[in-house]
């Protein structure tokens, strides 16, 4: 997802091309560190800015009968490390403004932070994280995939609509501009997002099979035999489908509306002596807004209102907080590479 | 021919063009552009936008840039365009415009979203002035001036030089893969993919270890020191029909090119290569035959320095090749891949070879002028400027060949030159090759399984058979001796076989034709007309039916 051309201006543009610059130039250090302890290997970063660019334009089917390109982003950051993939994504993204009209100068900070920061970063991240918990290589790709994927969509959502909120006579808030452009893309994102976290998990599988040696000399795994963690994973699977179906729409996400028409059609049926059948059914969001407009203070539409989302959403949403506060909780600590000590034995990934 | 943009665009920027911004310096350019891009972003006013928009158009018209391609660079952004321009007039404003259904549009928005589009067509007129009238190559270079970091500009470079041939890999295989039912639905497809994928990424791998082997073998990170006085008198080559001096200077005339004692290579446990013994003359052409998996290219790898045998020594022009004679083995040694994308890694083709000469770091003119006479030479000169990937395989290995004489070594390693080559292309190539030897005097060693090219080129043939040299003779000697090329799983030229069977004298080596000269001469001397041929062939077919009735 490339922001298009023309639509950051200003000081962000500046502020994004300075943090993009940034970026790059990290990324170039890193690939000059790589290049002077590795001479042999120079050509494969010629060859990875190769394969980040032919990846980006890789056409993967979508559900809704088209065909879409991957962001790549996460992939090469599995692979090569967050750091240069970042630098590698600059370039990209470059020669894609240059020759394609993909994205643009003006938004070429904007999409180096989207795609190559927030990508590269959750991809890499959340692939490190599941391998450090001893999980096969297929899952730990296939989160990568799906993580570093949505991670873009969201970044690149949540520029946009910094930008659209913040210019003159906007129609709505942040979060409305927010949801607006998640809608609006979801149909084609979520299926690329699929598609990108199958195809990662199943390229690096395939691999792993075929050429096992390839994926130790770039430090994706260490050592043969490869330890995959089988009961572990049947079991969090198992956990996480449990979660899925208990969370699975219920009527708590009614209980609002059920109980402002129970609330009017005893105020309008009973007598005004009579006592109402339940004593006290809590404060609803009209008692809220009353006592407000008596202090003066003008009601606002919430930032994000999780009862116009709908109970798919509100799933998804809680499934993916529950889910991402659990492991970051649990495991922050492994995202810097240290192992976690069992039996005084360190793990590797 | 079906030419797509992309090709047009590549066509034009071949085309001589004297007007407008051609001729004015990339760096001047490229700081043109900035400053334009800068300003529209910047200050985002519509006024100023359109103004620079014609500013850019003006700029094309004075390049004399055609239409056509001047518009292509609007045709892409076209459509996001209108759809920021629709979204804008939607979710901005106070002002309806009118109303669609539940949709209100609005008049703020409306002229946001122009203005959104002004700066886009500004951009646009501005990228296609600027790329249009300055090749790549161009650009990378004006961008060293501006201190981009080398190694960022190499990967861009290596990128763009790559992505094209990765595509056309991933392509192929999907290709295969749908003939077989890989891609009959999205389940299929998104899991072949990932094969696709993972193929692509172990190719690319592959192929930059042999891009690390061509860059080695081309003088990478030389420390070579600079030479004052590089080359022989012209009057040196006085029979050459170029005119050129571009012949290499051999150390000392009266010493073996190469000379391997009791070499041996393993890998792990197994052996690749066992004993190797045998030396090249000054001027010889010597050509390495065997099966697949018998050493040869291994042993071409450790000839140009790229491999380090495990036992045994080389000596390159009477030097020893140890640890430090390797990193300047280039001088003596040139290395042709098997597979031309490979060798040539650069952007475009002046730019490849002008990369081993600046390794030996000679002077920017004497780099222009070796590379000039290489591609005279090997007749490339028209293809000075365009980019490698657009090439033919016949064309890739003459620039391949060209980088490496504009190097003058006097040993030209060359690894099956004629593979994936049409006749026409090999013939060409084989001239070249005579013509490098016999007036120019480089002396080659060329890996081929094609013994018909063999025949053609060879003085001397070496057979090569698990890791040990099993045949080392004149070519007449070898090529004549069925037995022994069928022992290592190889045949004689089709001719040599034909007249082996017509004289039925297997043992007289001399007798037997292994060039088609060689042929009419025998016809010559045995008093052998075409009509005696016809004759016998005619009284074959009676015997034949005969036969079957």
């Amino acid at each position: 997802m490339h922001i298009t051309e023309g639509i950051i201006t200003g000081g962000s543009a500046i502020g994004y091309s300075g943090a993009g610059l940034a970026l790059a130039w990290y990324g170039t250090r890193k690939m000059k560190h790589f290049a002077a302890d590795h001479p042999d290997k120079k050509p494969l970063l010629g060859m990875a800015g190769a394969l980040i660019f032919f990846v980006s334009l890789l056409p993967i089917p979508a559900f809704t009968g088209t065909c879409s390109h991957p962001c790549g982003t996460p992939f090469i950051a599995i692979l090569f490390g967050p750091a240069i993939a970042i630098a590698l994504a600059g370039g990209s993204l470059l020669l894609q403004a240059a020759f394609f009209a993909h994205g643009g100068f003006g938004t070429w900070g904007a999409n180096v932070v989207a795609l190559g920061f927030f990508g590269c970063l959750g991809g890499w991240g959340s692939f490190r994280i599941i391998r450090k918990m001893g999980l096969p290589l297929w899952l730990a790709g296939f989160m990568g995939g799906l993580i570093g994927d949505v991670m873009v969509y969201a970044s690149s959502g949540l520029i946009l609509s910094g930008e659209l909120a913040a210019a003159p006579t906007p129609q709505y808030s942040l979060s409305g501009y927010l949801m607006a452009i998640y809608a609006a893309y979801l149909p084609t994102q979520l299926p690329i997002a699929i598609g990108e976290m199958v195809i990662t998990g199943l390229a690096l599988q395939y691999i792993y099979k075929q050429r096992p040696e390839v994926l130790i000399d770039l430090g994706v795994v260490k050592g043969l035999p490869e330890r995959f963690g089988k009961t572990k994973a049947i079991a969090l699977l198992s956990i996480f489908l449990t979660l899925s179906l208990w969370i699975l729409p219920s009527n708590n996400a009614f209980a609002t509306h059920d109980q402002k028409e129970t609330t009017t059609r005893q105020n309008s049926s009973m007598a005004a002596h009579q006592q109402p059948l339940n004593s006290f059914s809590g404060m609803d969001e009209s008692v809220n807004e009353a006592m407000a407009e008596n202090a003066g203070i003008i009601p606002k539409a919430p930032y994000i209102n999780i009862e116009a989302m709908g109970d798919l959403w509100n799933a998804l949403l809680l499934t993916a907080g529950g889910i991402c506060g659990f492991v970051l909780g649990r495991w922050w600590h492994l995202i810097g590479g240290k192992g976690v000590m069992r039996n005084g034995q360190t793990s590797d990934a | 021919m079906h030419k797509t943009i992309d090709t047009n665009i590549q066509d034009y920027h071949e085309s001589y063009n004297p007007n407008g911004l051609h001729l004015i310096d990339a760096r001047i350019k490229l700081a043109l552009l900035i400053t334009a891009v800068a300003l529209n972003i910047y200050f985002a006013e519509i006024r100023l936008s359109l103004i620079l928009f014609l500013i850019g158009t003006s700029l094309a018209v004075w390049s004399r840039i055609p239409v056509r391609l001047f518009l292509f660079f609007f045709i892409i952004p076209a459509w996001s365009t209108f759809v920021v321009i629709g979204g804008f007039t939607v979710g901005f404003g106070t002002t309806p415009l009118f109303d669609l259904g539940p949709v209100t549009f609005y008049k703020e928005g409306f002229e946001l979203g122009l203005s959104a589009g002004a700066r886009v067509i500004c951009d646009m007129s501005w990228m296609a002035a600027i790329f249009l009238t300055t090749p790549f190559n161009t650009l990378l270079n004006a961008l060293k001036w501006f201190r981009v970091p080398a190694i960022f500009l190499d990967t861009i470079a290596m990128g763009y030089r790559y992505m094209s041939l990765l595509m056309r890999e991933f392509n192929k295989m999907k290709c295969s893969a749908q003939t077989r039912g890989g891609f009959q639905n999205y389940g299929h497809a998104l899991q072949t993919t990932g094969r696709i994928l993972a193929q692509v990424l172990l190719r690319a791998y592959d192929r930059a270890i042999r891009i690390q082997e061509a860059m080695v073998s081309r003088g990478e990170d030389s420390t070579v020191e600079q030479k004052n006085s590089v080359d022989d008198p012209a009057d040196a080559n006085e029979d050459c029909p170029n005119q050129c001096n571009i012949t290499p200077e051999y150390k000392d005339p009266t010493s073996q090119v190469v000379n391997c004692s009791h070499l041996t290579h393993a890998a792990g446990d197994s052996a690749i290569l066992q004993d190797i013994i045998f030396s090249v003359q000054k001027k010889e052409v010597v050509v390495l035959c065997g099966p697949n998996g018998a050493g040869k290219t291994t042993l071409l790898k450790l000839l140009s320095g790229i491999e380090t045998p495990t036992m045994g020594d080389i000596y390159l022009e009477g030097e020893l090749l140890d640890k430090k004679m390797r990193n300047k083995a280039f001088r003596h040694v040139g290395f042709l891949c098997q597979d031309p994308e490979n060798q040539l890694f650069c952007t475009h083709v002046r730019e490849d070879v002008s990369y081993g000469p600046i390794n030996l770091k000679y002077s920017p003119d004497m780099v222009t002028q070796l590379a000039d006479t290489a591609m005279e030479l090997m007749e490339v000169s028209d293809l000075a400027d365009r980019p490698i990937h657009r090439l033919s395989s016949g064309q890739m290995k003459r620039v391949g060949l060209a980088g490496l004489i504009a190097m003058k070594p006097p040993l030209l390693l060359l690894d099956e030159p004629s593979a994936s080559l049409d006749p026409a292309s090999t013939r060409q190539f084989i001239h070249h090759l005579r013509h490098l030897n016999t007036h120019h005097g480089y002396t080659f060693i060329i890996v081929t399984h094609d013994m018909n090219l063999a025949a053609r080129i060879a003085q001397r043939i070496i057979i090569l058979d698990d890791g040990k040299i099993v045949a080392d003779g004149p070519a007449r000697d070898i090529l004549t001796n069925e037995k022994l090329l069928n022992k290592s799983r190889l045949e004689p030229p089709i001719l040599t076989k034909m007249f082996q069977r017509l004289l039925n004298d297997p043992d007289d080596h001399k007798k037997i034709p292994i060039t088609i000269d060689e042929a009419l001469n025998f016809f010559q001397d045995n008093a052998f007309s075409p009509i005696d041929l016809s004759n016998q062939k005619s009284s074959l077919n009676q015997q034949k039916r005969k036969d079957i009735q």
